[in-house]
């Protein structure tokens, strides 16, 4: 049981990184290599806020998440746009630049920050953990558990209640829909970065929190929002969602099983798995196998 | 002098890499990321044969290349059930796992530590020790390579290889079983890696895991688009950029020990640079 | 002998073809008409195995297609043009045309490094075929340019010169005239005639009726996925049903 618990931890931490990339992707359809290194950035920043000023966490995270989503919405107008609108790059194209990007960016932060891990907590010192029916859990993973709570249910309000979130829904479902309630579609997709991008950098912040954030780990976290993804049958929101929540338990069966060092290896067996018997994912929406 | 062979032979080995990623990428369109896993098994093949068992060199290299064909024909059945762009992404997992096998199956691949101690290759009774000498090997394995391969593209197999790649649902309208040519495409690929690999073990004399991460796989793909896809002249050209990058750098004056990220950096942005202006590369006849 | 009988294919709940039945006979044009999402591209689409059909079959010369692979249906002797006609656009003409031939043997590798002298000899007489059927049409020099620098027309020509290369026994042409000037159109009209005379048979999508009752012995009206009228174009003309549907007057 145990297991299971800390699988949906970091399941719960997987499915937001996968709900923000499939937002994009579905806006824009392709894939947004980016977004794992953007959203470790913002650890960065969280990390500058929090050895810079003394604010309170949650604000901290706030104003790095901001940021974050900022500098998406700046990727999307300045650096694919031209590219994916203008010039009307395949998605390919876009994918192999994306992934330019993401190596240039990785190093950056490198350069600036050196190549080791850091890890955040919110407070100085460490709190004890709490007991439930036999279950253990640390202060960190209670706070994680209750954004990534929170987060998804915020993002199901807005997406489902909202004007921009129909809106949102459908550039989804029709991209070549140019005018949805009065929104420019360039507009909505933009806003679809600025979500995207903040829910990555807050997710990766809870990443933080658990194990610690590294210059890589942003390759790291992009693969894993697309496995979970494809897993969840991409372009699907509550797909995206569970097959969060599956890889993030099958990771840590195997953690529990194989040892620490196949995490990585279950995970993409568990998406060989799939590809092989299930290939449009839990809940289809687009065809992705041929 | 020294400095010099020992590029002249590093590019040599990538030239092998770079115009087998070329046959299964740019004539085929199957964009793999997972190179330096056939790579790795080539090289460590090599090593573990011929250090722990006394193996030929010869032998090491056919078993490596087989053992590579042999993996690659398994994997490629999951994997090219894919579409192109997820085909990459799920290529690179697969490099990944390689990866991490080679990392953490320490009773055969020694994990972190690597492997020492590999031999110069020895053929027939003959040394190719000391570095003239096994350039001459390096570039006999670099023709031998660039010739099967242009033998095959230029033939009427490379025209059902280009068809695969510029539309599969043509191609097999016109009788060809796509993904059959696929996966010998995809398993082709994989034998030549092997190769690069077991001349780079012999070459360093030690490996370890690091030297085939998943970074290699991105490298070896930058050299390709650098020089072109679809023409396997521009593999070569593309292999010379990618290893004279990192030393024109050290020669402009950055310190070593930021060489690593700067040449990652420069790699980033040729890719960049190249989707934007020109995504055939310099000698390229495919645009992805 | 081509037999369609009960096809139907669904499609997210859309009923794209339902309880398709008709006969194509041997050595003659079909014309397959009927209004825009009738479903007659999606025809050929499911005879060429590109979906899954819910139910039905169709038969050539008594060998089930349903459940077959595209290179498979091929293999049997049946070719398609597309709608969109597009060459390969990074290839050139001449590899268009080759990438559509059949070689007596299967091209493997071993054949390429085993056999290469038969292999060769194979290709230069097809290398020849093309550059005689391009010469045909005036398109010789542009053997060696690539696909997509040629213009609308001269594609589509190129995909019919493929069926001569390809020389299959039926041939399934999706609106091979659209878009042509009447000079083209002519020029391709020979060409299908030729290919019937040569003892092939082909079903033709074509929305041009003038062209329809000029070049069809028989033709077959779709409408929502399913046959409303089949026989010759003055026997279908007399149809209300048809009129209704589609030919309008």
């Amino acid at each position: 049981m145990q297991i299971i618990l800390n699988g949906i931890i970091i399941g719960g931490i997987y499915a937001l990184i996968a709900l923000g990339f499939n937002l994009i992707y579905s806006s824009v359809r392709f894939y947004h290599m980016l977004y794992g290194i953007l959203a470790v950035l913002g650890v960065y920043f969280l990390r500058f806020f929090q050895m810079t000023f003394h604010w309170p966490f949650a604000l901290m995270v706030f104003l790095a998440s901001f940021l974050i989503g900022l500098i998406g919405m700046a990727s999307w107008q300045w650096f694919y746009r031209p590219l994916a609108i203008t010039k009307k790059a395949s998605s390919l194209v876009m994918l192999v630049l994306s992934f330019g990007a993401l190596i240039v960016v990785q190093n950056l932060i490198a350069l600036v920050w050196k190549n080791n891990t850091y890890s955040i907590s919110i407070t100085e010192t460490i709190k004890s953990g709490y007991q439930f029916f036999g279950l253990s859990i640390t202060f960190n993973q209670l706070v994680i558990l209750i954004t990534t709570f929170i987060s998804v249910i915020l993002l199901e309000l807005f997406l489902g209640r909202t004007k921009w979130g129909m809106a949102i829904r459908a550039i989804g479902d029709n991209p070549e829909l140019t005018t949805t309630i009065g929104l420019k579609t360039n507009q909505i997709i933009l806003i679809v970065f600025f979500i995207g991008s903040f829910m990555s950098s807050i997710s990766a912040s809870l990443i933080a929190l658990e194990i610690g954030v590294r210059p890589t780990y942003g390759l790291m976290l992009v693969m894993k929002a697309i496995i979970a993804s494809i897993i969840g049958g991409i372009g699907s929101i509550r797909g995206a969602m569970f097959g969060g929540l599956l890889l993030g338990i099958t990771e840590n069966m195997g953690i529990y099983f194989f040892g620490a060092q196949w995490q990585e290896v279950t995970a993409f067996t568990l998406l060989t798995i799939f590809l092989l018997f299930r290939p449009q994912g839990l809940f289809q929406k687009y065809q992705l196998a041929k | 002098m020294d400095y010099i062979l020992h590029l002249a032979i590093t590019m040599s080995i990538w030239g092998i890499l770079t115009l087998s990623l070329n046959y299964v990428a740019g004539f085929t369109g199957i964009i793999s990321l997972s190179h330096a896993t056939f790579y790795g098994i080539g090289a460590y093949s090599t090593a573990i044969l011929t250090v722990k068992y006394g193996f030929s060199f010869l032998l090491s290299v056919a078993i490596g290349m087989f053992l590579a064909a042999v993996i690659a024909y398994i994997v490629s059945i999951p994997l090219l059930k894919l579409q192109e762009d997820a085909f990459i992404l799920v290529s690179f997992g697969f490099a990944i796992i390689g990866y991490h096998v080679l990392l953490n199956w320490q009773s055969i691949t020694n994990g972190a530590l690597g492997i020492k101690g590999i031999k110069a290759p020895v053929i027939f009774g003959f040394s190719f020790s000391g570095k003239p000498l096994f350039l001459c090997l390096v570039l006999v394995a670099l023709i031998c390579t660039y010739f099967i391969l242009h033998r095959i593209v230029k033939s009427p197999y490379g025209t059902i290889m280009k068809n695969i790649r510029e539309n599969s649902i043509v191609a097999s309208v016109n009788g060809h079983d796509v993904t059959a040519y696929k996966r010998s495409v995809y398993t082709v690929g994989a034998l030549f890696a092997a190769l690069a690999g077991s001349l780079m073990a012999t070459f360093l004399m030690f490996i370890e895991p690091k030297s085939f991460e998943l970074m290699i796989s991105v490298f070896i793909l930058i050299a390709l688009i650098l020089g072109g896809m679809g023409n396997l002249k521009g593999s070569i050209l593309g292999a010379v950029f990618i290893i004279l990058i990192p030393e024109i750098l050290r020669f402009v004056g950055f310190p070593n020990t930021i060489i690593g990220e700067m040449q990652q950096i420069t790699y980033g942005l040729i890719l960049v640079l190249l989707m934007i202006l020109r995504p055939q590369g310099l000698l390229g006849e495919y645009k992805i | 002998m081509l037999q369609v009988r009960d096809l139907d294919l669904h499609i997210g709940g859309l009923k794209i073809l339902n309880h398709l039945t008709f006969d194509v006979p041997d050595q003659s044009i079909t014309g397959l008409i009927g209004p825009n999402g009738a479903g007659k591209s999606m025809f050929f689409n499911t005879l060429f195995g590109l979906f899954q059909v819910n139910g039905g079959s169709i038969r050539f010369n008594d060998v089930e297609l349903v459940g077959k692979k595209p290179h498979e249906i091929s293999h049997l002797g049946i070719i398609r043009t597309f709608q969109d006609a597009r060459l390969l656009p990074q290839i050139t003409v001449l590899e268009n045309l080759l990438a559509a031939t059949r070689y007596a043997e299967p091209t493997t590798l071993s054949r390429v490094f085993f056999h290469k002298k038969a292999l060769y000899q194979e290709y230069l007489s097809h290398v020849k075929r093309a550059q005689s059927l391009l010469k045909r049409v005036g398109l010789e020099s542009k053997i060696h340019a690539m696909g997509k620098d040629l213009s609308y027309g001269q594609t589509k020509l190129i995909e019919i010169l493929k069926l001569f290369m390809a020389d299959n026994q039926v041939i399934l042409l999706d609106e091979p005239f659209s878009g042509l000037f009447p000079e083209m159109i002519k020029i391709i009209t020979e060409l299908i005639l030729e290919l019937v005379k040569s003892g092939r048979t082909i079903m033709l999508v074509e929305h041009n009726m003038k062209l329809i009752s000029e070049v069809c012995n028989h033709v077959i009206v779709m409408d929502a996925g399913t046959t409303i009228a089949s026989g010759t174009f003055s026997q279908i003309r007399s149809k209300s049903a048809v009129a209704e549907a589609y030919l309008g007057d």
